[in-house]
């Protein structure tokens, strides 16, 4: 496997922890997460919905809400500077110039008050110094360039004078304004209708090879992973519970979670009918997060939970070069 | 967007019409007898009945409506009982100070409330935040002519920093005119800056809650941007609630303009109301009908303004 580590990484998070205080107490959201991304490459964050992945995005640009979340601890290192001890003016400084994000919602990401060209030109006069005149014009180009015809027109309309495909275009454009060199992309094409989602990802390759940007991406779609991403991180319960290629992961799991995972997805050609053929669903839920569990996080689901499981997590180690995962039992997954 | 306005111009005709009617109708029903007021307490049955047929005022119902209508089509509000006068003549004459009263303390107002509603939401829960709320509990609480002869008797009486009562009109310069405007500023606009701080703040924290203010941070922008961001999208409630205190301020500009000695339209409209002064009482309330669907049309207008995806 070829290992990241050679190269000096774009951006290395280590043991992030991001927890909220809530009345009800506290939620570890994110509790212990580390991983790397080298220059230019793209890395999959996967997992379901609560698994910490979302707030692991926003915890790098320092964009959790505070009250209720609060990063705890960890580091999160950018071109060897560490975000978390920057001064709010100089991350303010890197947000949207240096490390720029795609939202989710493009229907509620985008001010419906401002003109589409308005919010694009913002980013370059506040990172780049350009007149509001010179930024309209650049505004216009990038509408070009994510391919949203008529431009000239597109760049005076507002959000909801255009599609939901047209606005995850215009949220790309947004984030490329100022030449990121990471681009933190938190399911960006979740809300589109499948046509739709290949464009955008389409899309999204071709820029990134235009530009040379890293790509963080979040997602709990591994169809996704499998075009788009080189290592995947899988995420489960604030943890992170497996790391390794593409290739390799969707090859041989290494830990149960990803398997389930795997085997939730239909497969062109499998046929659904019969035992044999059914789409298996991972049982149960989410565990609480509070800080109260023993043993494994994925124990009460996992098939091949022993009273080992239960009592003792699993340590995240290497299983073979390039690939770990935190199961006791990884030896079983992969066999 | 021409077309609407127009639309709602000419809608607003009959509006005016049953305003009218009911006002004409409720005063008619109303206890109490201008002949009775104008004959004194000595006055014989006969000499009432007298000043009733020369006031017109022996005449059924549907015929004096007639009457009115009819000089209402040509613009004339009709004559006071009293005075003699007519009562356009009597509003125009009276309108400078109310007209001044409200117009500044809804400036003063939206001026005041806005930023520390926006202070409020932007500091939520912190101890800045408290204080606002609380103050503003205290701004809704106390009533009109309580704290404006409070304000008279500390600035006024005690300090001696401004007059106590009356009114200078503006022609007579802009210090005198602003000294008698300060006290019955303050008092009347109490109740509107903690109603527009409320909303203000209400309705920034839920857009300061939205996906687009999260993307306005990602992007780098400074606080000031980002609120303006959000302002942005908090303008059609808070040009709602700012109407809204328009036309409640017809009210308390009456409350005050007692309290302060001031000849305006709610001193006319009052001592009208005292004296049974039927076609002024009609005439005034006619006016503040008209300006009322006047100030709704203009908010309604500002929707449009404020957030594209509203067109007429």
């Amino acid at each position: 496997m070829d290992a990241p580590a050679a190269v000096t990484p774009l951006l290395e998070v280590q043991d992030l922890k991001t927890w909220f205080y809530t009345r009800e107490g506290v939620t570890r959201a994110v509790d212990g997460v580390s991983f790397s991304i080298a220059p230019g490459e793209t890395l999959a964050v996967v997992g379901e919905s609560g698994c910490g992945k979302s707030v692991t995005s926003l915890s790098i640009l320092r964009l959790v809400a505070d009250p209720p979340g609060r990063i705890v601890g960890g580091s999160i290192r950018f071109q060897g500077r560490d975000l978390l001890a920057l001064p709010e003016a100089e991350m303010r400084a890197i947000r949207g110039s240096e490390i720029a994000m795609i939202f989710q919602e493009p229907m509620t990401s985008l001010n419906p008050v401002r003109s589409v060209g308005r919010q694009i030109a913002e980013v370059m006069v506040e990172h780049e110094g350009m007149s509001e005149r010179e930024a309209m014009g650049r505004a216009e180009d990038l509408l070009r360039l994510v391919q949203i015809p008529d431009p000239a027109r597109r760049v005076r309309e507002y959000p909801h004078q255009l599609s939901g495909g047209m606005r995850q275009r215009v949220m790309i454009a947004m984030a490329l304004a100022c030449s990121p060199k990471l681009l933190i992309a938190d399911e960006p094409t979740t809300a589109l209708d499948v046509t739709i989602q290949a464009q955008i990802l389409e899309l999204m390759r071709d820029l990134k090879s235009r530009v040379g940007a890293a790509i963080l991406l979040i997602t709990h779609d591994l169809g996704v992973v499998a075009e788009m991403a080189e290592r995947v991180v899988v995420m489960y319960a604030g943890h992170k519970v497996e790391e390794a290629s593409v290739d390799a992961l969707f090859e041989r799991p290494r830990h149960p979670y990803t398997k389930g995972l795997l085997n939730s997805v239909p497969r062109l050609g499998a046929s659904l009918e019969g035992e044999s053929g059914r789409l298996q669903e991972i049982p149960g839920l989410v565990p609480a997060l509070d800080g109260s569990l023993v043993g494994c996080a994925f124990a009460p689901r996992c098939p091949l939970a022993q009273d080992l499981c239960r009592r003792v997590a699993p340590p995240l180690e290497p299983k073979v070069p390039g690939h770990s995962a935190a199961c006791h039992f990884s030896e079983l997954v992969a066999a | 967007m021409i077309t609407f306005i127009l639309r709602r111009l000419v809608a607003a005709v009959p509006v005016l019409a049953v305003v009218t009617i009911l006002v004409f109708s409720l005063l008619y029903f109303a206890p109490g007898d201008p002949a009775t007021i104008i004959g004194g307490d000595l006055a014989t049955p006969e000499e009432i009945a007298r000043i009733r047929s020369v006031l017109g005022l022996d005449q059924p119902f549907h015929v004096r409506l007639a009457i009115f209508l009819g000089q209402l089509l040509t613009g004339d509000l009709g004559t006071s009982i009293f005075s003699n006068l007519p009562v356009t003549h009597l509003i125009a004459q009276r309108i400078e100070p109310t007209l001044a009263l409200a117009t500044v303390t809804i400036l003063f107002s939206i001026a005041v409330a806005i930023p520390l509603g926006t202070l409020s939401a932007w500091k939520a829960e912190a101890l800045i935040d408290r204080l606002v709320m609380v103050v503003s509990v205290l701004g809704f609480s106390i009533p009109v002519f309580v704290l404006g002869y409070g304000l008279i008797w500390l600035f006024a009486i005690k300090l001696q920093w401004l007059p106590v009562q009356g009114y200078t009109p503006l022609s007579q310069g802009v210090g005198p005119w602003l000294a008698n405007l300060v006290l019955p500023t303050l008092s009347l606009s109490t109740v509107y800056i903690a109603l527009i701080a409320r909303i203000t703040r209400a309705s920034l924290l839920e857009v300061l809650a939205q996906d687009y203010v999260r993307t306005a941070k990602a992007k780098g922008l400074g606080d000031r941007k980002v609120l303006g961001h959000a302002l942005g999208n908090a303008a059609v409630p808070i040009a709602t609630i700012v109407g809204i205190g328009i036309a409640l301020l017809i009210g308390g500009v009456v409350v005050t303009e007692t309290v302060f000695a001031i000849p305006g339209l709610g001193r006319l409209l009052v001592d009208a109301i005292l004296r049974r002064d039927y076609p002024i009482i009609q005439g005034v309330i006619l006016l503040f009908a008209a300006v009322y669907v006047l100030i709704n049309l203009m908010i309604d207008i500002s929707y449009a303004v404020f957030d594209p995806r509203i067109r007429y």
